[in-house]
């Protein structure tokens, strides 16, 4: 082209550039950015990062403040991996979070994460009242205070829940202690009250999580483990072929699977999508999971149940009683997830800001209650009745990232809250389960503190826990002795004592005076 | 010397222009995605530090490999790769070879066309719907084969549940899944053998299988050498779909090979230098592997790979 005309469009351009150079400094010089992380669950016609509540958050601490609220949205299903991307190329949110505790030990080993006590202290008054101390204690790492955990105001796990119908048939009553379950089980078996055909009956449906593969028969278990004193039992925590007692739990499993049961194919069933088809369609007797797992509208057990066989009843039954006569409850520790601040933002302090903002509880309920009129209009019991609202107004649960679920300021109203964004119908039983998942003169934490050789061996042990289950429970009685005690022993050498040894230490250095 | 190199190569160049050309951009694909990024490869000598980066991690030598090479899971995974990989090598690689001669005697061209199109397909299916295939039909209790074997008065087969028979069920499911697509490349190679050879043969008196024998077979020995070849340098190698998603904690002792190991002790710990560690090992052995075989069948006579 003529050369008049290149020197004019260069001109032009350079000029328009300029501009914006400077029309950035000068943003730059008034405000700044906060980028949150967010998940994002992929819920059609709602944006994780730019809806109503991303606006409101704005509106109400980002522009007081001087501050842009960006929302770095990660996808639910990958969040671990992407997050380790993201701290690893040094372009993460100034808050990211993770619920395992191994990998916030991790980052934090690892040099990557900020020291936020100082700042707690002088920016997030409100938040430490709000959190309290035990909840805090969780995201300590060396000393330090690398993370902050979100509050978790339900602390039940499990409860364990059998087919009142059926025992209804036999003339059975609602058992109150192990042997009683046991004998309605075996009942269950031989007379088949559900009529579902003697060789398809599971008495006890049972699955295999690789990452947790005890779970569905904790409640049984626990009945057996001898009553330790505190650091007993956090030394031996996750090392569940070591707990003394856990092989008499154990044994009776291996009892109740040579006598057909328990749920035959159960070590195939990775994601317990078989056990839930064999629960909803009535040919399960009886199950130990999550307190409200049965009742959730997604695997929708009992929903299904219901509809498959009028007059099927799924209740919670408590009789897992130990030789002392009590009943030992796992709890989940107070805390949710942990909230950290990477040691590459520049953004601590409007960090801590802004969760200090969300600690105020009218901040609170709007986040997790929604706006009175579209995302409730009556109150239930003095809760709010959740209405489901598509698009930008849906209520997730997560925005409100200090807090895991809702807080109505007292146990009772939280389980009355719970219960009401069930199914209708349900209520009773769900409080009832919560109930039963808390109730017990001696329950116990799993609480989690770093350990090195516990964070190397963490996926070989689930994946060991994994394989000595399936061999345990599954070989004749009459080998059940030596099968246990090789797997154990090698259990016990590969990783148990290094991992116990560590703890002690660990345990005796920081946690003085429990009991 | 040089000179005379040279200038063929300016010359071949100077012809075929468009044929470098052509070549140039794979060559460039696998300069930079696959030549340059194995400088990471280092972080099996250090103790990767996600914030520190590749280079500023710090130094630890050979720990990773001692920590490895003491596992007895590791032992265990080794075993079980070098196992499965030997049954399928003896089981598996003859199955396209079989089959390719199988559909080249079809006369009929439609059902060849057809046939082919059928035996391709599994090749596409994605290995997870494979497993809750494989779950559906061989389950002990609830799978549809033994529920009809248990309708005719027999008891189960334990597929999935017993360690042995498992290892037959994952042969089998590989056969099922490859064998199709793998007769492309044999299929190509038959169809390059001069018919005057079965001709030749035809007037020998030689039946149908002995022209199998004495000439199909040996006409397409170069292919079968290369592959060959090929395979024994990936003998430490094992897909990690395949042994993940049809193993199950029944059969964990068979089941655990090379890569759901370093899947679960490297890359779900976050321990990325030592799961380096395990693929470096491979590949070393993998390469000393290949060379000694294309040697060995330079020997004895087949043109090897080089």
């Amino acid at each position: 082209m003529k050369k008049s005309n290149f020197k004019l469009i260069a001109f032009i351009f350079l000029i328009t550039l300029a501009l914006i150079c400077v029309n950035f400094t000068v943003d730059a010089a008034k405000r700044v950015e906060l980028k949150v992380e967010v998940f994002d669950r992929g819920i059609p016609g709602y944006q994780a990062d730019n809806n109503y509540w991303t606006k409101w958050i704005q509106k109400n601490f980002g522009d007081p403040n001087n501050i842009d609220v960006k929302f770095v949205t990660v996808l639910r299903a990958e969040e671990v991996q992407k997050l380790n991307v993201l701290m690893a190329t040094g372009e993460a949110p100034d808050i990211v979070f993770v619920y395992t505790p191994e990998i916030f030990y991790n980052y934090a080993k690892q040099g990557g994460l900020t020291d936020v006590g100082a700042l707690l202290d002088k920016y997030g008054k409100n938040l430490k009242k709000y959190l309290g101390p035990d909840c805090l204690q969780m995201g300590i790492y060396d000393a330090k205070q690398y993370a902050i955990p979100a509050k978790r105001v339900l602390i039940g796990t499990y409860a364990s829940f059998i087919r009142k119908d059926w025992l209804d048939k036999l003339g059975l009553p609602i058992p109150k202690t192990r042997d009683e379950w046991y004998n309605a089980l075996k009942a269950f078996k031989e007379k088949d009250p559900g009529n579902v055909g003697k060789d398809k009956v599971i008495p006890l449906a049972l699955n295999l999580d690789p990452q947790n593969a005890t779970w569905g028969a904790r409640l049984l278990i626990d009945s057996f483990v001898k009553e330790m004193d505190f650091y007993e039992e956090q030394t031996t925590y996750t090392l569940f072929w070591l707990k003394p007692g856990f092989k008499e739990g154990i044994r009776f499993l291996n009892k109740m699977y040579n006598e057909g049961l328990i749920s035959p194919e159960f070590a195939l069933d990775r994601d317990a999508k078989m056990s839930d088809r064999d629960t909803a369609q009535g040919r399960v007797g009886s199950m130990m999971c999550n307190f409200d797992y049965p009742y959730r509208t997604t695997p929708g057990l009992v929903v299904e149940l219901q509809k498959n066989v009028p007059g099927a009843s799924f209740v919670p039954v408590d009789c897992f009683v130990n030789a002392n006569g009590n009943k030992r409850k796992r709890l989940y520790t107070p805390n949710g997830f942990f909230m950290m601040i990477p040691k590459t933002s520049k953004r601590s302090v409007e960090a801590i800001k802004y969760l200090n903002w969300m600690s105020d509880p009218k901040v609170i309920d709007f986040l997790t209650n929604g706006e009175k009129g579209t995302n409730y209009t009556e109150l239930k019991e003095g809760i709010p009745v959740n209405v489901l609202v598509e698009g930008e107004k849906r209520l997730t649960t997560d925005i409100c990232i200090i807090l895991n679920g809702k807080d109505y300021g007292s146990l009772e109203r939280n389980i009355t809250a719970l219960s009401l964004s069930f199914v209708p119908g349900l209520q009773e039983l769900i409080k009832q389960a919560y109930k039963q998942s808390i109730d017990g003169n001696k329950p116990y934490y799993e609480l989690s503190f770093p350990v090195d050789s516990y964070a190397k061996y963490r996926t070989t042990i689930l994946e060991k826990d994994a394989e000595i289950y399936v061999k345990t429970l599954t070989c004749k009685p009459n080998d059940f002795d030596s099968v246990y005690d090789k797997l154990a022993g090698e259990y016990n050498d590969a990783y148990g004592k290094e991992v116990m040894a560590e703890r002690a230490a660990y345990l005796k250095a920081n946690f003085k005076n429990k009991k | 010397m040089a000179n005379k190199i040279k200038r063929s190569l300016r010359l071949d160049i100077k012809r075929g222009a468009h044929l470098y050309l052509l070549f140039l951009l794979p060559f460039i694909f696998f300069i930079i995605f696959r030549y340059i990024p194995m400088y990471g490869v280092i972080i099996a000598f250090k103790e990767y530090n996600i914030f520190e980066g590749i280079f500023k991690s710090p130094w630890i030598g050979f720990a990773y490999f001692k920590e490895v090479f003491s596992m007895s899971d590791f032992h265990r995974a080794l075993r079980n790769t070098l196992m499965l990989n030997i049954l399928d090598l003896i089981f598996s690689f003859p199955a396209p070879i079989i089959l390719a001669i199988l559909l080249n005697e079809l006369r009929i061209n439609w059902f060849k066309r057809l046939s082919q199109t059928f035996l391709y397909l599994p090749y596409f299916i994605s290995w997870v719907i494979i497993g809750g295939i494989t779950l559906q039909l061989f389950a002990s209790h609830s799978g549809i084969i033994n529920i009809f074997i248990k309708a005719i008065g027999f008891k189960p087969i334990p597929f999935l549940t017993n360690k042995y028979v498992w290892i037959g069920t994952y042969i089998m499911v590989g056969i099922w899944q490859s064998a199709g697509w793998g007769t492309i490349i044999y299929l190509a190679a038959i169809a390059g053998i001069n018919p005057e050879l079965y001709e030749a043969a035809t007037m020998d008196g030689a039946g149908k299988i002995q022209q199998i024998i004495h000439v199909t077979l040996p006409c397409i020995r170069q292919t079968i050498v290369i592959l060959l070849i090929l395979n024994l340098g990936r003998i430490l190698t094992i897909s990690f779909d395949r042994p993940f998603v049809i193993g199950n904690h029944y059969v964990r002792d068979f089941s655990d090979v090379i890569s759901t190991f370093v899947y679960r002790v490297g890359l779900q710990s976050m321990r990325f230098s030592l799961a380096t560690a395990v693929g470096l090992f491979q590949s070393f052995v993998g390469m000393i592997l290949l060379l000694v075989s294309n040697y060995l069948a330079n020997k004895f006579g087949e043109q090897g790979i080089w």
